[in-house]
C-alpha cells in the first residue's frame, strides 16, 4: 500500500466513524479535482457550483455506510458524474434551463480579457474540449487531465476497460480535429483583420 | 443509496492489456491536457459547500448512531415485501379453498 493509499484508507475510516477532521481533510484534498471535473463536464461555473454541493452532500450522507475498501476519488467522480447526468436529464424537461445550458457553455475557456494571460494554446485546448461529445469529454478529463487509473475511470463511467480505451482513442482523435479547426479559424481572423486594415 | 453511488462496471473481469494504450502514449496533446491549469471553486462557494457538507455529515452520523432510528429504518425496509408476501399467500389460500369447494370431490 502506497502512502497515498494509506492516507485515503485513514480518511475513509475517519468518515465511517464520523470524524469531522477526516471530512475536512478529504474536502480540502479532493474538492479542486471534483470541481475541475464538474466544470469541464458542464462548461458552466454556476452548474459546477451546484453539482459540487450535491456531490459532497451525497458523500456526507453516505459516509456511515462506506465500505472499508472504498477509494475516495473514484467514488467522488462517480457521484459527481451521476449528479451531472441527472442535471442534464432535468435540463431536457426544463426549457429555460435547456436554453441557458446550450447557450453559453464557455466558462472553462479564459475570457477574452484573461486570454492574454493564459497561453492561446491552452484556451484553444479548453474550447476544443468543450466542443467534444459528453462521452468523449468525460473520458478524457478523467484519464488525461485528472490522471485517474484507467480501471478506475472505466468503473466511474460504468463501462468496460476495453470500451474505455476505444472511447479515449476516439476522443483524442476528435480533440485533435477540433483543435486544428479552431487554430485554423484563429489564424484566419487576424489575417482578415490585417487585410481590412490595409484597405 | 449505496447502490446509487457505487461505481458500476459491466465487465470487471476483463482487463486486456495487449492492445496499445491510447492514454499512456506520451504524445504532445496528452502532455498538454495533463498540464491544463487546475480549476477550483470561488472561496465563498467552497466555504458554503464545506459548511453544508459538515452539517449533513453530522446529521448522517447522528441518525445512524441512534438504535431506535436504525430499528425504524430496518422495519420500514422489511415491511413492503412482507405485506406483498402476506397478501399473495392469503389470496392463494382463498383461491385454493374456493376451487376445492366448487369443484372438489
Amino acid at each position: 500500500m502506497t502512502r497515498a493509499d494509506a492516507d485515503d484508507h485513514g480518511l475513509v475510516q475517519g468518515l465511517r466513524r464520523g470524524d469531522s477532521v477526516a471530512l475536512e481533510r478529504a474536502y480540502a484534498k479532493y474538492r479542486p479535482r471534483v470541481y475541475g471535473f464538474l466544470l469541464r463536464l458542464s462548461g458552466r461555473r454556476d452548474v459546477a457550483d451546484d453539482l459540487l454541493q450535491e456531490t459532497w452532500l451525497k458523500l456526507a450522507r453516505a459516509a456511515p455506510d462506506l465500505r472499508e475498501d472504498t477509494t475516495l476519488l473514484p467514488l467522488l467522480f462517480t457521484i459527481a458524474r451521476n449528479q451531472f447526468i441527472s442535471f442534464r436529464r432535468w435540463s431536457v424537461l426544463d426549457v429555460t434551463r435547456l436554453l441557458s445550458f446550450g447557450a453559453e457553455n464557455d466558462d472553462v475557456a479564459p475570457s477574452p480579457e484573461r486570454e492574454s494571460e493564459a497561453s492561446a494554446r491552452v484556451a484553444v485546448l479548453e474550447r476544443a474540449l468543450q466542443q467534444l461529445s459528453a462521452d468523449a469529454r468525460e473520458a478524457l478529463v478523467l484519464v488525461a487531465i485528472e490522471g485517474l487509473e484507467q480501471e478506475d475511470a472505466a468503473k466511474v463511467l460504468g463501462i468496460g476497460y476495453a470500451a474505455l480505451r476505444q472511447r479515449l482513442s476516439r476522443a483524442r482523435a476528435e480533440l485533435e480535429e477540433r483543435m486544428t479547426k479552431l487554430e485554423a479559424r484563429g489564424r484566419r481572423v487576424p489575417a482578415a483583420a490585417a487585410r481590412g486594415g490595409t484597405t | 443509496m449505496k447502490r446509487d453511488i457505487e461505481p458500476k462496471s459491466r465487465d470487471h473481469a476483463r482487463t486486456p492489456r495487449e492492445t496499445p494504450d491510447p492514454a499512456a502514449a506520451d504524445d504532445a496533446l496528452l502532455r498538454e491536457l495533463r498540464a491544463l491549469p487546475a480549476r477550483d471553486a470561488d472561496a465563498d462557494v467552497a466555504e458554503r459547500v464545506r459548511r453544508g457538507t459538515a452539517d449533513a455529515f453530522d446529521a448522517a452520523h447522528d441518525a445512524s448512531g441512534s438504535a431506535w432510528r436504525r430499528m425504524l429504518g430496518l422495519t420500514a425496509r422489511a415491511l413492503p415485501p412482507l405485506v406483498v408476501v402476506g397478501t399473495v399467500s392469503i389470496y392463494l389460500a382463498w383461491a385454493v379453498s374456493t376451487a376445492n369447494a366448487l369443484f372438489g370431490q
